[in-house]
């Protein structure tokens, strides 16, 4: 019974992280666009077209990190620094937003730059709402492949024709600091999801 | 190790704990006027938005773009404006001029009319320019009719159906006869600057150039350098035809040509917006909805307080009025240039975060409920200050490194968060907290209001769940150790929760790696590695080193003339000066060393100069003709510079008849009239373009005074806040706490998630002192020494960290008393096992009062006490009512008159015995000063203070001992007058006698003959007695008396006295309490107040003044007194029998009555906190551990207490008999406690108390 119970609540965790993973994706995608619309106008079909694509695989991903950051807390008895509520996770959206934000609309002299201070700010995220050893080793390993996946999908299928080979040597300096957060604010999330249902009072005891 | 009366609540001593006293008083405040407090900072915060009206609405920003030339692509992708043509193209001929060289007899519109007329010369050069086959007029922009009249001057002065060419001329129609019969030229342009145009000025818009750099904003008779523009507003670009007029120009006016053809070549491009696109919101509107949701879960936490919906509500205000007043502040001062507010401002908010708001509510919510509103508010400000200001700090010191990138986006943002977070500081502690304590006080109100509501302790354990930013007990049972060996160790201790080793003793492997790693600070040394690369990555490419670099080389001598080399510069100066002037047609002036000058200011100083106009200043231009510029965009070609030098004499011939008349008094009309002119005589040395290459941006570099005083601001809590940081790094680094430091560390990283404050009560185990003969009657302690008396009138030293002997005082013959063995008899019942009876004291005092000469004159008062006293003792030791022993002890009290001998113990037992024996025991008294040798009278008195030991004795004298050495250093026996009480004060030794005077004696250290200054020695001497030092100290100091003063501070005998920095407070038999200043013994106050004498007495040692004192009488009463104006702060009725002893600490008061309790008042209002049953506990002493742990004793053990909980913590046993022996005197030495046991004594070390505050996260 229990172990049904489990799993329950196993899929449902699963299904909030794999929706959350899609709509982040497809909406980060589509506040990207739309900063950039001033320069070009938005193209609908191919946000559709990319969402369909990648939106599902943000999803497993982002099953995978919000399911392995409970177990690896439970396994190594560490604690994110910040405290366990809803309000924390939400901060850490926001700034997992404004990180994205300050990537695409902050102009930097050089690619060296734009890097440094991705990784100041997404060290500094996971600074201040995780440090635990384990969630950066898990945000960094989800960070490298998913730079590979992306990578591979930029050189191979779609954004072959919708963006520039300028834009594939950007994506090396602010991809792998974005999906560094990513992971930091799934892995969040998913903490949140495994902690017991009674929030903060529980946790006194 | 912590001293033992530190107040937890407010942090460690120092830095933290003022800042957190200073919480204290600003919460009082706080909650003392809430209303008026938070509506000023509403209006503070309404008054400071008031720019916000002025903003653009977000999506109406011009934006910018640059391109080196017109059909160049940017450096950043184009935007989807710039595929479109502009509406129209700008350029500016930019002139600055100035009449040099200046002569002094010259008057104040020679500095601006000859530099203008030039205006009218270059207007036509412009207009009638051709280029091949190409005209100026063939390009222009044809204006028609403008169509706005409200300025009068559009209507009749601008241009219509003509070229749109804006000058300075425009203001006299274009026409030089206008501008030549204009008999106040001033009043002219200053008219015009007043005269609002849309978003500009009409100044703005025919000068072309902010008022500020049109030199008429400041008027006074001196050179002045204008600075004017011509504005051609063209239809087309004819690249061409432009260069050839910009050619043309510079060789019209060939100073500083090289320079000025190489400013800028830069075209602007400026778009304005026309609608706010969808697409645009669409990501600002994501960003709102996560910060409504983060909004909402942080609201949601807002639990304990009384109306969650007003407290929502009121930090909602906090955080809003927080954005509104940085942003207002900002745009102020000018400082909003690029960054769209409306992307920022959720960041802010997050970045800002709700996080003090809640850690204030909560903070308030845990104190004691029962408390006064005020005192929740102060002491929960109070807890959270010092992190409160830490955690500003930190974000200050990290936002101001953030501007010294240079980088402008960043710079921006840093500055609009350094606002923010000051203001969101200012709001919280203004308005959140006024509006937290009505809060709180509602809450209050209605508790009051529900009579059965009244908490029991249990229930507020169950609310606060233990350790909820409280202290956290852990109790355990008590082992009594084997007192045989007290060296044995500690004999159990009770580990922490989270003990390092215990943990580790079963951690798998892979945990132990894992927190080795985290032990060994990987990721936080990688961190700031990071950050220390970023920096100088940003530093390097921002053009800083190379800045610096080029600063700290010599310039180049053969610099390229475009550089600014101010050295170069006079010398090629003056031959283009020559030149100039040729051209000109007219005389070379005497050229001088002040003309050099005046040509270097006549450079261009900004190349952007129109750049600082209002954004919308081409939008409002063309508004004039009903041109929209709105969802297109305005291309501003790169200006042509122009520099004029105009000749003294030219000026004079310039001049208006009327001109000297303006000089003189217009001005000064003009100044009354518009009230907006600033008549100053600032010396405008124009330095050197202040602003770095012109980049797209320019990074943010202080350049006024203001600007830099506001730098200087920003920057201070930085470099205390680094300063501060360096030195509790050195403190950590310091050998002597580095182990302390280093053991924290494993703690802390495995509490990271524990908020809780711990601390850990563990066992105690006392240490025996044995070697009196009899009952220990007085004990003192100095810090290091402890001395103890005996009823045999021996006194002992001892060490008090070891509890080694040091030092044995016979005073006189060492032999026991004959009656030694009869006191033995006595003492069992009288010292060993005779429970003080409550009010003893007051008894004994009552005895004693009746007992001395001038009262014991009324024998009706007699009967009274002796029947009061032998009723009383039955009830306290039913044993002892047989009469042998009653009447044995009036034979103890007789028998020292009998006696010769000078043993002085059973003499001493006057003191106990008196209340039974009083009257005889007075009778005695004559007797005994008759025949018993004077100098070895019993002592009543002792006080240990810098390894001195003065005595007082019953025949009055005084004794002072070394104590180290047993050397009798000073007697005083002048004075015949038993003596009640000492105390040794730096030089100084009080001394209250039995008659309710007060002596102060005034001690000299005397070094062969030669005084020395007593208060140096005392503090050079060594503290420890060493061989040598002993001998040396032996050898050359001599104390003598060196003052007396003496203060007839009662009439009566004087129960108590306290001495407290320079004041002498002393409470007697006779209802009154007074103040006494130390140095002369004049009185201070008098304090009127209790209807019974007074018995116990505390004075706040808190601070080096005494402030308040509080004192308890016969009749229950406590009552606070304010030591600086004499005022009796509140009295209350404490206790049903009389008050037997005071403590207190920062916020608290222990009271201890006759009726059995101990009651904790809250120190500022005196409500009561909690009242405690002390069911045979038959010591009046209370000793305060730690701010909320006290000591009591009880029979043969000590009883810790919470003082919050009010419940036991921790039995203390002193002994492993019977536990017959009461404590009868208890003193705090360092952490330790020492008491008395019988005819022994017991430190008891309560080391746990002092270590192990777990650090709060």
């Amino acid at each position: 019974m229990s172990r049904l119970k489990a799993a329950m609540s196993d899929l449902w965790r699963g299904s909030v992280l794999f929706s959350w993973g899609c709509v982040a994706t497809a909406v980060l995608r589509l506040m990207r666009a739309s900063w950039h619309a001033r320069e070009e106008p938005l193209d609908w079909a191919a946000l559709l077209r990319w969402s369909l694509l990648v939106a599902p695989l943000a999803g497993v991903a982002a099953i995978i990190v919000g399911l392995a950051y409970p177990l690896f807390d439970r396994w190594l008895n560490s604690q994110p620094a910040s405290g366990r509520d809803w309000a924390s996770v939400t901060r850490c959206l926001a700034l997992f937003v404004g990180i994205n934000h300050a990537n695409s609309r902050f102009h930097f002299a050089t690619d060296a730059e734009l890097a440094w201070t991705l990784a100041l700010l997404s060290l500094a995220l996971w600074w201040t709402f995780d440090r635990t050893t384990c969630g950066f080793v898990i945000a960094s390993l989800a960070a490298a492949v998913a730079h590979v996946v992306a990578y591979y999908l930029v050189l191979r299928l779609v954004f072959s024709h919708s963006e520039s080979s300028l834009e594939l040597t950007r994506l090396k300096a602010w991809f792998p600091f974005v999906a560094f957060s990513a992971g930091i604010t799934i892995g969040s999330v998913g903490r949140q999801l495994a902690a017991p249902r009674s929030g903060p009072k529980l946790h006194c005891d | 190790m912590l001293p033992p009366g530190e107040d937890v609540t407010g942090g460690a001593t120092g830095l933290p704990g003022r800042v957190a006293q200073m919480y204290y008083t600003y919460g009082l405040f706080a909650a003392s006027h809430p209303k008026l407090l938070s509506s000023a900072v509403l209006t503070v915060a309404i008054i400071c938005s008031i720019p916000v009206v002025n903003m653009h609405l977000p999506s109406n920003t011009p934006q910018e773009l640059r391109t080196t030339g017109p059909a160049e692509e940017p450096s950043q992708p184009a935007p989807v404006w710039f595929r479109e043509k502009p509406v129209v193209y700008i350029q500016q001929v930019l002139v600055r001029a100035a009449v040099t060289p200046w002569q002094s007899d010259m008057i104040l519109t020679d500095a601006y009319r000859a530099p203008l007329s030039r205006v009218f010369a270059l207007t036509e050069t412009i207009a009638n320019f051709q280029h091949g086959n190409g005209s100026v007029q063939d390009l222009c922009f044809r204006a028609e009719e403008p169509v706005f009249r409200s300025p009068a001057l559009l209507d009749t002065h601008f241009p219509r159906y003509t070229c749109l060419l804006l000058s300075p001329a425009v203001l006299w129609g274009s026409d030089r006869a206008a501008f030549q019969q204009d008999s106040n030229i001033i009043e002219t342009v200053v008219r015009q600057q007043k005269e609002r145009f849309y978003k500009t000025t009409v100044s703005n818009l025919v000068f072309g150039v902010p008022a500020k750099e049109t030199a008429f904003t400041r008027i006074y008779k001196r050179q002045r350098f204008l600075t004017y523009a011509v504005t051609v507003v063209l239809r087309k670009n004819d690249p061409e035809l432009l260069a050839g007029l910009r050619h043309r120009l510079l060789e019209l006016y060939p100073l500083h040509a090289a320079e000025n053809g190489n400013l800028s070549s830069e075209h602007v491009h400026i778009f304005y917006p026309a609608r706010t696109g969808v697409y645009e919101l669409l990501p600002v509107a994501l960003i709102y909805i996560i910060l409504f949701i983060y909004i909402y879960f942080s609201v949601r936490k807002m639990e304990s307080v009384k109306s969650k919906l007003a407290m929502s509500v009121s930090a909602l205000v906090t955080v809003f009025a927080t954005l509104m007043m940085s942003s207002g502040i900002l745009i102020h001062h000018g400082l909003q240039q690029t960054l769209n507010s409306r992307e920022v401002f959720p960041y802010l908010i997050v970045v800002v975060g709700f996080e003090n708001v809640m850690v204030i509510t909560e903070s308030v919510s845990n104190t004691a409920r029962d408390l006064n509103p005020r005192i929740r508010i102060a002491q929960g400000l109070s807890r959270q200050g010092w992190n409160i200001t830490k955690n500003l700090f930190l974000e200050i010191t990290i936002l101001t490194i953030g501007i010294l990138t240079f980088i402008p986006l960043i710079q921006e943002f840093c500055m609009l968060a350094v606002v923010g977070m000051c203001c969101d500081f200012f709001l919280q502690l203004g308005f959140f907290a006024a509006t937290l304590s009505i809060d709180t006080s509602l809450q209050t109100a209605l508790e009051d209001e529900e009579p059965a509501g009244e908490p029991s302790y249990a229930d507020l354990r169950l609310r606060f769940p233990i350790g909820a930013r409280g202290v956290q007990i852990q109790r355990s049972q008590s082992h009594p150790g084997t007192l045989s060996e007290p060296l044995g160790g500690p004999a159990s201790v009770v580990k922490s929760l989270y003990s390092m080793d215990g943990l580790l003793g079963r951690l798998p492997r892979r945990l132990t790696l894992f927190y080795l790693w985290a032990r060994s600070r990987f990721f936080q040394r990688l961190f700031s590695v990071f950050l220390v690369a970023w920096m100088g990555l940003l530093a390097y490419n921002g053009g800083l080193v190379h800045q610096l670099l080029a600063a700290v080389a010599p310039p180049p001598p053969a610099a390229d003339q475009a550089a600014p080399a101010p050295a170069a510069a006079p010398a090629a100066a003056a031959g283009k000066l020559a030149a100039a002037l040729l051209t000109a047609g007219e005389p070379p002036p005497p050229s001088s060393a002040a003309t050099d000058d005046d040509l270097t200011l006549l450079r261009h100083r900004d190349p952007a100069v129109w750049h600082r106009l209002h954004d919308f200043h081409w939008m409002s231009l063309m508004r004039v003709y009903n041109v929209t510029t709105r969802g297109g965009y305005v291309t501003v070609l790169p200006p042509v510079y122009v520099s004029l030098a105009v000749s003294p004499q030219e000026a004079l011939q310039a001049r208006h008849p009327r001109d000297a008349e303006v000089s003189d008094r217009v001005v000064d009309r003009i100044a009354l009239t518009l009230g907006q002119l600033e008549i100053a005589d600032i010396d405008e040395t124009g330095q050197p373009s202040q602003y770095p290459s012109p980049s797209s941006d320019y990074a943010y570099v202080p350049s006024s005074p203001f600007e830099v005083f506001l730098v200087v601001l920003l920057a201070l809590p930085s470099i205390a806040f680094i300063i501060y940081l360096l030195v509790v790094l050195y403190r950590c680094v310091c050998s002597r706490n580095y182990a302390e430091w280093r053991s924290s560390w494993g703690a802390d990283g495995q509490c990271a998630g524990d908020y809780h404050q711990q601390q850990v009560v563990l066992e105690a185990l006392p240490l025996r002192l044995s070697g009196h003969s009899q009952q220990v009657e007085c004990l003192q302690t100095d810090g290091q020494l402890l001395v103890s008396c005996c009823l045999a009138g021996q006194v002992r030293v001892w060490d008090a960290v070891t509890g080694d002997c040091v030092r044995v005082i016979n005073r006189g013959t060492a032999t026991p008393s004959p009656r030694a063995s009869r006191e033995d008899v006595h003492s069992d019942y009288g010292s060993g096992g005779s429970p003080p009876s409550r009010g003893e004291r007051h008894l004994e005092q009552m005895a004693k009062r009746l007992s001395t000469p001038q009262l014991a004159q009324s024998d009706h008062q007699l009967t009274p006490t002796v029947d009061l006293t032998f009723s009383s003792r039955p009830a306290a030791a039913p044993a002892a009512a047989d009469a042998p022993y009653d009447f044995s002890r009036f034979l103890a009290a007789r028998e020292p008159s009998e006696d010769p001998g000078p043993a002085p113990a059973p003499r001493r037992t006057h003191r106990r015995v008196w209340s039974a024996g009083s009257a005889v025991a007075g009778a005695a008294r004559d007797e005994d000063r008759a025949g018993a040798p004077p100098e070895r009278g019993a002592i009543w008195c002792m006080d240990c203070s810098d390894g001195l030991l003065a005595v007082g004795c019953s025949d009055g004298s005084v004794e002072v001992w070394d104590a180290a050495t047993g050397a009798l250093k000073l007697v005083h026996s002048e004075v015949a007058v038993p003596v009640t009480h000492v105390r040794l004060v730096g030089a100084r030794l009080v001394v209250a006698r039995f008659n309710g005077t007060v002596h102060i004696l005034t001690m000299q250290a005397v070094q062969q003959g030669v005084p020395i200054d007593w208060g140096y020695y005392s503090c050079s001497r060594p503290r420890l007695p060493t061989g040598g030092d002993e001998l040396r100290w032996e050898a050359v100091t001599q104390l003598r008396w060196a003052g007396l003063s003496t203060a007839r501070a009662h009439q009566q005998l004087i129960t108590v006295l306290e001495c407290c920095g320079g004041r002498i407070v002393t409470g007697s038999l006779d209802h009154m309490l007074r103040v006494t200043r130390l140095e002369d013994g004049s009185p201070v106050h008098t304090l009127h107040g209790h209807y019974g004498t007074v018995t116990a007495l505390f004075v706040d040692r808190c601070r080096s003044e005494p402030a308040t004192a509080g004192s308890g009488s016969a009749e229950g009463t406590l009552s606070v007194w304010d030591l600086t104006s004499g005022l009796c702060l509140y009295s209350v009725p404490a206790h049903d029998g009389a008050v037997t002893s005071l403590n207190c600490n920062a916020s608290y008061i222990l009271s201890t009555g006759g009726d059995e309790r101990l009651c904790v008042w809250e120190r500022f209002q005196g409500h009561l906190i909690s009242k405690i049953a002390l069911s045979h506990a038959y010591c009046s002493q209370v000793i305060l551990l730690t701010s909320n742990l006290f000591v009591t004793s009880r029979q043969g053990s000590l009883m810790v207490w919470d003082l919050e909980l009010g419940e036991p913590v921790r039995l203390v046993r002193l002994g492993d008999r019977d536990s017959s022996v009461f404590v009868r005197q208890m003193t705090p030495v360092g952490d330790a406690i020492v008491c008395d046991y019988g005819s022994e004594l017991r430190i008891v070390r309560f080391p746990p108390v002092s270590a192990h505050q777990k650090k709060e996260h």
